[in-house]
């Protein structure tokens, strides 16, 4: 028998041969006996001065915790998406007038304007002011009656959208798609009415240059007040003192 | 010393019953521990373990049923000896399941038998030797000490153990030669 064989056999063996062969052959001398139960005397002394604790067991599960981070995460993504979409939603949304800087404007409008005379709109926008003077009323043309009002600014004004005109008359007379007539001082254009009811249009104020309107009405609707229309849904009246045609002229 | 006997020593007296109850089962518990640590620990971890064990059953005895210490404490020693071999395994990242520590060989049961009739022709033979050859051959071989502890323990110099040790070995050698 050799060796390896011999030690092969003795560990192999089970737990009963192996308390018997601790029996009969002690693993440890008396001195070594000594020094372990000393150990062990410590070691039990120092558990006892340890205070008492309390052991919970609480079975944790990784699936829930990851169950519970993907929750987490869902809900504040829908949170961020619910927010960002409200505050794109009202990015988007038109903005009542009152918030309008430009919309805060408040027109001179007094009952004595004249002809020639200038008519401050100031504050129309954060940019400056508008000026308007009525050169003409009150005058006759192609059997209509005719105002005509020259605008003008230091400050570019644009107003590409017809929901947000600068300038609406009451009255006035073109009918849908008919064009009228809109001077600039470099060019003319046309102007076009949008809607039935009320004769909004859109033009772009150059820097520095004016626009004239001619606007034309029936002889028996004469332009007692006009309107300018500071955004698409507030107005500003005011008031052209001309003279009403006279019947006895024609 | 009964289980009985050592409760009730070790109500009158704890310190002489701790000391009673250590030498009555040491060598029960090392052997437990020892079976199932060997091949992974070393002899300072099953000390460790041993001691463990004997403070941690020392700490509960009030909760040990009807004194019946061997079984508390055997099951304690398996417990811990496992624990100890699943952390000295998971160091060298591999565990093994709990079963296949407690039977290392799962052989059939006729080589189990066999394997047992050896075992105990060996261990026959080995204490016909007479001291001191019997514990320096286990010592040595079952155990795994040095040569130098051996001695200490059986009174002689390292080299003059070693020396019986090679002597008592071939004996056993010739005795068992016709075995394989």
């Amino acid at each position: 028998m050799r060796k390896t064989d011999l030690i092969g056999l003795l560990h192999s063996e089970d737990e009963e041969t192996a308390i018997r062969i601790a029996e009969e052959f002690p693993p440890f001398s008396e001195r070594e006996n000594e020094r372990i139960f000393r150990r062990i005397k410590e070691s039990v002394e120092m558990q006892q001065e340890l205070p008492e604790e309390t052991l919970v067991i609480s079975r944790v599960s990784h699936v829930q915790e990851l169950r519970r981070i993907v929750s987490a995460a869902a809900c504040l993504l829908m949170l961020c998406g619910t927010f960002g979409g409200l505050f794109w939603l009202k990015t988007q949304m038109p903005q009542p007038p009152e918030q309008y800087e430009a919309t805060e404007a408040a027109v001179h409008s007094t009952p004595s304007h004249r002809i020639g005379e200038r008519y401050a709109a100031v504050n129309l926008t954060s940019s400056g002011t508008l000026w308007l003077t009525v050169e003409e009323a009150g005058m006759m043309q192609e059997q209509l009656y005719c105002v005509r009002i020259k605008l003008e600014s230091r400050h570019a004004r644009s107003h590409a959208r017809s929901s947000s005109t600068l300038f609406q008359a009451d009255n006035f007379m073109l009918a849908v798609g008919q064009e009228g007539e809109l001077w600039n001082t470099i060019r003319p254009c046309g102007i076009r009415t949008d809607k039935d009811e009320a004769c909004p249009y859109a033009f772009t104020l150059e820097s520095g240059k004016t626009i004239e309107l001619t606007l034309y009405y029936p002889l028996e609707q004469p332009p007692e007040e006009m309107f300018f229309v500071t955004s698409y849904c507030a107005k500003q009246p005011f008031t052209v003192l001309a003279e009403k045609p006279d019947p006895e002229m024609e | 010393m009964t289980d009985s006997e050592l409760c009730k020593l070790i109500q009158t007296d704890p310190e002489q019953g701790h000391k009673a109850l250590y030498e009555t089962y040491v060598k029960y518990v090392y052997a437990i521990i020892f079976r199932i640590l060997r091949e992974i620990g070393s002899p300072e971890d099953i000390e460790d373990c041993l001691v463990e064990t004997f403070s941690d059953v020392i700490l509960h005895l009030g909760s040990i049923e009807g004194g019946q210490y061997k079984s508390y404490i055997g099951q304690s020693a398996r417990n811990r000896a496992l624990n100890y071999y699943n952390v000295l395994r998971r160091q060298k990242e591999h565990t093994i399941p709990a079963e296949e520590i407690a039977e290392p060989s799962v052989l059939h049961v006729q080589e189990e038998l066999e394997q047992k009739e050896l075992r105990n022709q060996l261990l026959q033979r080995i204490k016909a030797l007479g001291e001191p050859d019997a514990t320096i051959l286990i010592q040595k071989y079952y155990y795994g000490r040095k040569m130098s502890e051996i001695g200490k323990l059986v009174g002689l110099t390292a080299n003059a153990a070693q020396v019986r040790c090679s002597r008592a070995l071939k004996r056993l050698q010739k005795e068992l030669a016709d075995w394989r």
